[in-house]
């Protein structure tokens, strides 16, 4: 009897099991990730965002619109307090996704770039956050000095 | 004198191995087909709710066409409202286009030629045909209803295998019955527009 050619049929036989058992495994897993599948909640995210902007700019609404939230900004201590038309309803429509939102707006101040947050949306994101944002042709003396055109800058997570 | 020679074992374990490699080679892309598949569908979903929303369809009187003449004209379905002085107002839904959409997504003629124009039909060109189904709701998650009837919840019936969705958010160009949303306790529109969530699923 040859003993050393029962070890290679034993090495065979281990070497297809383990394969067989990782991929049934993979298989078995319920969730697959794979890269472009999870930048598609980030595209689905951000896609959201942009429509947010893009629905809360509307020039005809006074408080609640993004011009009228640049406008009648109020600060103090630095920090930056948004009408509170304006912040329930971006809270309405975050909720609605559901996702958490920072504001950002940045103006350019003579020299410097210059960023305020708002006071109701300063939470910090997570690692995978998306981020969006839309110009806006606002001024506000006493809050953002020198600002013609903000950047209000919107980012999200869940 | 034992060297040099191949043993019966030896080939038994290699072919054992090789048979199992060549079997796990090929069922491996099958393990991933599901995923793909999604992948795919997720293309579909997001393009047909950006031509939805962002696009005014063609011609520019495209919805005023009836059951009975979808299958004769050529169209593109678009629900975006077009401004002659500004252009296409992204994201601002025509609620007269929506009526329209949703007629002929009725009929079950029209749902084929609607499917066909929003090129979720490939059968022609080799590819699948894929099924879907549009609804508007507000933020609270209830249907959107215009005159108190339904204004948009169409398509085929959403099944319970995989379906891909994809949502934007809109607004209206007519007061709805119940866009306003509930702000401690009052009933608030969201920039004084009327604000909804449009709801594209997809599968095959």
């Amino acid at each position: 009897m040859d003993l050393k050619g029962q070890t290679f049929t034993l090495e065979g036989v281990a070497a297809s099991l383990l394969i067989l058992i990782a991929t049934y495994t993979i298989f078995q897993s319920t969730v697959v990730m794979s890269p472009s599948w999870s930048e598609f909640n980030n595209i689905q995210l951000k896609q959201l965002g942009y429509d947010i902007l893009r629905v809360i700019d509307n020039p005809e609404a006074v408080n609640s619109s993004l011009r009228g939230m640049i406008g009648n900004l109020s600060c103090g201590d630095g920090n930056y307090y948004a009408p509170a038309e304006f912040s329930q309803n971006l809270s309405a429509l975050l909720n609605a996704l559901p996702a958490y939102g920072r504001v950002e707006l940045i103006w350019f101040n003579g020299s410097s770039i210059e960023t305020a947050v708002l006071f109701n949306f300063s939470k910090n994101p997570t690692p995978n956050a998306v981020r969006v944002s839309r110009l806006v042709a606002a001024s506000n003396d006493n809050c953002l000095p020198n600002a013609k055109i903000v950047e209000v800058r919107l980012t999200l997570w869940r | 004198m034992e060297d040099g020679k191949l043993s019966l074992d030896l080939l038994m374990g290699l072919s054992i191995f090789l048979f199992t490699f060549i079997f796990v080679a090929n069922f491996l892309p099958g393990v991933f087909a599901d995923v793909r598949n999604e992948i795919n569908l997720a293309n579909q979903a997001y393009r047909i709710s950006t031509l939805l929303v962002e696009d005014p369809g063609y011609s520019s009187g495209w919805y005023n066409i009836t059951e009975d003449r979808c299958r004769t004209e050529e169209f593109r379905p678009g629900l975006a409202v077009y401004d002659l002085e500004t252009g296409v107002k992204y994201n601002n839904l025509s609620v007269e286009k929506i009526q329209t959409f949703a007629r002929l997504l009725n009929n079950t003629t029209c749902i084929e030629r609607v499917r066909f124009y929003l090129g979720l039909n490939l059968s022609t060109l080799g590819g699948q045909v894929f099924r879907f189904n549009v609804s508007l709701k507000n933020l609270a998650g209830d249907l959107v209803t215009y005159n108190r009837s339904v204004l948009l919840n169409h398509g085929d019936k959403i099944p319970v295998t995989q379906v891909v969705r994809f949502e934007r958010i809109v607004y209206l160009d007519k007061w709805a019955d119940n866009c306003n949303v509930t702000i401690e306790g009052q009933n608030v529109a969201i920039a004084d527009r009327c604000v909804a969530k449009l709801e594209v699923s997809v599968w095959i």
